[in-house]
């Protein structure tokens, strides 16, 4: 967005200059073109230049007594503007006392301390940049010499080539803020995780044929064991009682086992009340319990209560809560449970009441199950025992026996495939990549890898994007700066013919600063032509609207050349305020107005010239001030001349 | 809220079992930790890839003896800790830190983990106890009675973290 700058006027006092206050403005925040002060040497010129500079820079000035009035403790400077459109005032506040200069800003906000533009004003209000605005025949001298001047820098700034930077930052910073976030960032890192998804994917695939493999194989052996039991039966011989013995034995184990089951589940569920297990537990509680009826555990009273009553006014006693007294309460009532706390502990009394209370009783009860329990399993390794014999019995017969030796092989090549199916339930995460079986964990680490993979191709594709974008950055900047370079130059080398046709003086390059071609520098007349005829080009290409406040515009030109300054000024920028001496007026006056309808005329001068003084005090518009006057007009401006000029 | 966290071996060791009776992990988790409390044995720096992560709250048959099991951890550690239960300020402190009343298991962060660290210690116990992995719940129930019982002498010295 461009920009607009524009003074519409500052104030002075208790300053070395003439105490003054100018106003620039017209109706609706318009200002005059062209505003020339004319101002006596030593009245302040240069000081108020230098003022005008700081307020716009937020400069820290050195030795700031040397602005000091004789005999002021305190000075101000005031400069009011208008930044888009909106009223931006810097007051510069000087305690000679203290030797201190102190900032105040008042814009849209309120006042704050400090030097404190809008931050998108702040690449023109600053020390480089104000001296190409605020413009004197020294600083066209330092338009010439590359320690003094960054002439590249306002290119950049005034023609928002600079943006081409800020993005070029912005990108870079975007690419830090995510590769900070992530562990790698490379193409090394990107095989790996490549190859590591790959690997586990495989790995997976593997698992699952595998797992599926032996599932198939256990229902086919578990299904062979029923036909190899079937045909065991089948070939016991010595009639259908042995056969029944057989089977009722059997069923009488699948029985006996189903009680010795349901009475461990018994079992196991009175052991989830801990006091059943061990009296040890049920004493070591009672001692828990006593303990902390012992040391008053939880107490009565919860912080809470302790940290209401200190925020009351008296106490339950009636006495006067005061500031120390509360806070000693408050800080006591740390050393309370809270009522959460406090109910807590009550309701772990509470249980440990109800569970050791009945701890013989489920101690006892426990016993009985594990009675019956090992009654159970007496009678399951009898019933195993008799089996064993009708089975050996049976055996007697090779062929029962061939059978048997069958059905035993099954149950051997189930048992291993059960033990190969229990690696697959394996979930250590510690397993090497390529031996992992379990299969929640292979899609757990699958996903993790998928996942890192995915950040990593991200990050390099990123990574390439901010390459290629950082580099066409950084060609059409250096583009950008070339052509504008490029073309000032011969804009101003053709204005700089213009101005001074036979002086042969030309523009070579830029390179921070102006570089002439053949001399290091001309005359003061001549380097001033340069300066303006390069800030006249400057201005009138850019976009954003800056004032140009000159001093001695054209004191050091030779006459000629002043009438043809005069005609460029008006294009220098949509405000040109200039500080003249009265020599200067001679063909420069005349000729601006001639190409200006917007003049506006300030002579401002120390009291004390008795004719001027009176002179002034008879005009209508005019101001005084502690030690001088302010006059507007032309008239009073073109007769005003001084000799000692 | 910080969870229960069961060792991977000992997961592993009652799988057997796990299949024969016990409704969750949580029962073998329990198992461990009761044998850990009753021998007041810990063992800490498990490291978490090392574990798997149960649920963060007593769940189940559990559930209505939970502030017991509170009474019970905190019973063993406050003795592991040699704190006497005479000192208001000391017994007062050591509980705030191990337990948190709006947390689902009443414990703090802190708590859980030195009550997971019972259970991890516990564990070791039993394979010191147990020769070979259970295969069913009625034999390893009665052999873990019989266990306790033959190693309750010991479980009146004081305890250690392993």
């Amino acid at each position: 967005m461009p920009l607009e700058i524009k003074v519409l006027g500052w104030r002075a006092a208790g300053l070395r200059c003439v105490d003054h206050e100018v106003n620039f403005q017209k109706k609706d925040d318009q200002t005059h073109r062209i505003s020339l002060i004319q101002m006596p040497n030593g009245n302040g010129k240069t000081t108020t230049l230098e003022l005008l500079r700081a307020a716009l820079s937020g400069a820290e000035l050195e030795n700031v007594n040397r602005f000091a009035k004789s005999g002021s403790s305190a000075g101000e400077f005031e400069l009011k503007l208008l930044l888009n459109k909106k009223r931006t005032t810097v007051i510069m506040n000087f305690d000679f006392d203290a030797g201190k200069l102190h900032y105040t800003t008042t814009r849209g906000k309120g006042k704050v301390s400090g030097f404190d533009p809008p931050i998108e004003f702040k690449q023109f209000m600053n020390e480089n940049f104000v001296n190409f605005f605020v413009f004197d025949g020294e600083l066209a001298q330092n338009l010439l010499d590359q320690t003094k001047t960054n002439a590249d820098s306002v290119i950049n700034h005034l023609f928002q080539i600079n943006v081409l930077k800020i993005i070029e930052d912005r990108v870079k910073t975007h690419w830090d803020i995510h590769r900070a976030k992530v562990k790698a960032t490379d193409q090394v890192g990107l095989t790996r995780r490549t190859n590591k998804v790959v690997l586990l994917s495989q790995r997976l695939k593997e698992a699952e044929t595998k797992l599926s493999e032996l599932r198939a194989r256990k229902t086919k052996l578990e299904y062979a064991i029923k036909i190899q039991t079937n045909e065991f039966d089948r070939q016991i011989k010595g009639g259908k009682k042995a056969q029944d013995d057989l089977i009722a034995s059997r069923d009488k184990i699948v029985h006996l086992e189903g009680r010795s089951r349901e009475a461990a589940s018994a079992l196991l569920d009175q052991m989830r009340d801990p006091c059943s297990l061990s009296p040890l537990i049920s004493a070591r509680l009672i001692d828990f319990r006593q303990g902390l009826d012992r040391v008053k555990l939880p107490e009565s009273a919860a912080r809470e209560f302790f940290e209401e009553l200190a925020e009351e006014e008296l106490c339950i006693c009636g006495r006067e809560i005061n500031c120390t007294i509360a806070q000693a309460i408050r800080v006591r009532a740390l050393q309370y449970l809270g009522s959460d706390d406090v109910s807590l502990l009550n309701g772990i009394k509470s249980s440990i009441d109800s569970s050791t209370g009945i701890s013989g009783q489920l101690a006892e009860e426990l016993s009985r199950t594990v009675l019956g329990l090992d009654d159970s399993e007496k009678q399951l390794a009898e019933a195993r025992t008799e089996l064993d014999r009708l089975v050996s019995l049976a055996k007697v017969d090779p062929k029962v026996r061939q059978a048997d030796a069958e059905l035993e092989d099954l149950k051997a090549r189930l048992l291993k495939i059960d033990a190969g199916l229990e690696d697959f339930d394996d979930d250590n995460e510690t397993i090497p990549d390529d031996k992992l079986l379990c299969i929640a964990v292979i899609k757990k680490k699958l996903k993790e890898a998928e996942g890192e993979l995915a950040e990593i191709t991200k990050t390099v594709q990123i990574k390439a994007k901010r390459d290629v974008l950082v580099t066409i950055l950084q060609d059409a900047w250096t583009s950008a700066s070339t052509i504008m370079k490029r073309e000032l130059r011969t804009q101003a080398n053709v204005r700089i013919n213009e101005l001074l046709p036979n002086n042969k003086i030309e523009i070579e390059g830029i390179d921070g600063a102006l570089r002439l071609a053949g001399k290091e520098r001309g005359s003061v007349g001549e380097t001033l032509s340069v300066g303006y005829a390069f800030l006249s080009c400057l201005y009138n290409r850019a976009q954003h609207q800056i004032p140009f406040i000159v001093d001695s515009p054209a004191g050091p030109l030779d006459l000629d050349v002043r009438s043809e300054i005069s005609a460029l000024v008006p294009k220098l920028s949509g405000q040109f305020i200039a500080f003249l001496i009265s020599s200067e007026l001679q063909n420069f006056t005349k000729p601006l107005s001639k190409n200006c309808d917007d003049i506006q005329y300030l002579t401002i001068f120390r009291r004390g010239l008795d004719d001027y003084d009176q002179s002034a005090k008879k005009q209508k518009s005019h101001m005084e001030t502690a030690d001088g006057f302010i006059v507007m007009g032309q008239n009073f401006f073109e007769s005003f001349q001084l000799e000692k000029q | 809220m910080t969870p229960f966290r069961i060792r991977n071996d000992a997961k592993k060791w009652f799988k057997n079992i796990r299949d024969d009776g016990f409704n969750t992990d949580f029962d073998s988790f329990y198992i461990c930790f009761l044998v850990g409390v009753l021998t007041s044995t810990r063992k800490e720096n498990v490291l978490t890839s090392e574990t798997s992560e149960l649920v963060d709250y007593f769940p189940d048959r559990f559930r209505e003896r939970a502030k017991l099991l509170v009474g019970v951890f905190l019973t063993t550690e406050l003795n592991i800790l040699g704190i006497q239960m005479k000192e208001k300020k000391i017994v007062h402190n050591a509980i705030i830190k191990l337990v948190k009343p709006e947390s689902p298991s009443y414990l703090s962060e802190e708590g859980v983990k030195l009550f997971n660290s019972y259970a991890a210690g516990g564990f070791e116990k039993l394979l010191d106890w147990f020769d070979e992995k259970p295969i069913r719940l009625a034999t390893f129930l009665r052999e873990l009675t019989r266990a306790v019982r033959d190693n309750s002498e010991d479980l009146n010295i004081e305890g250690g973290t392993v």
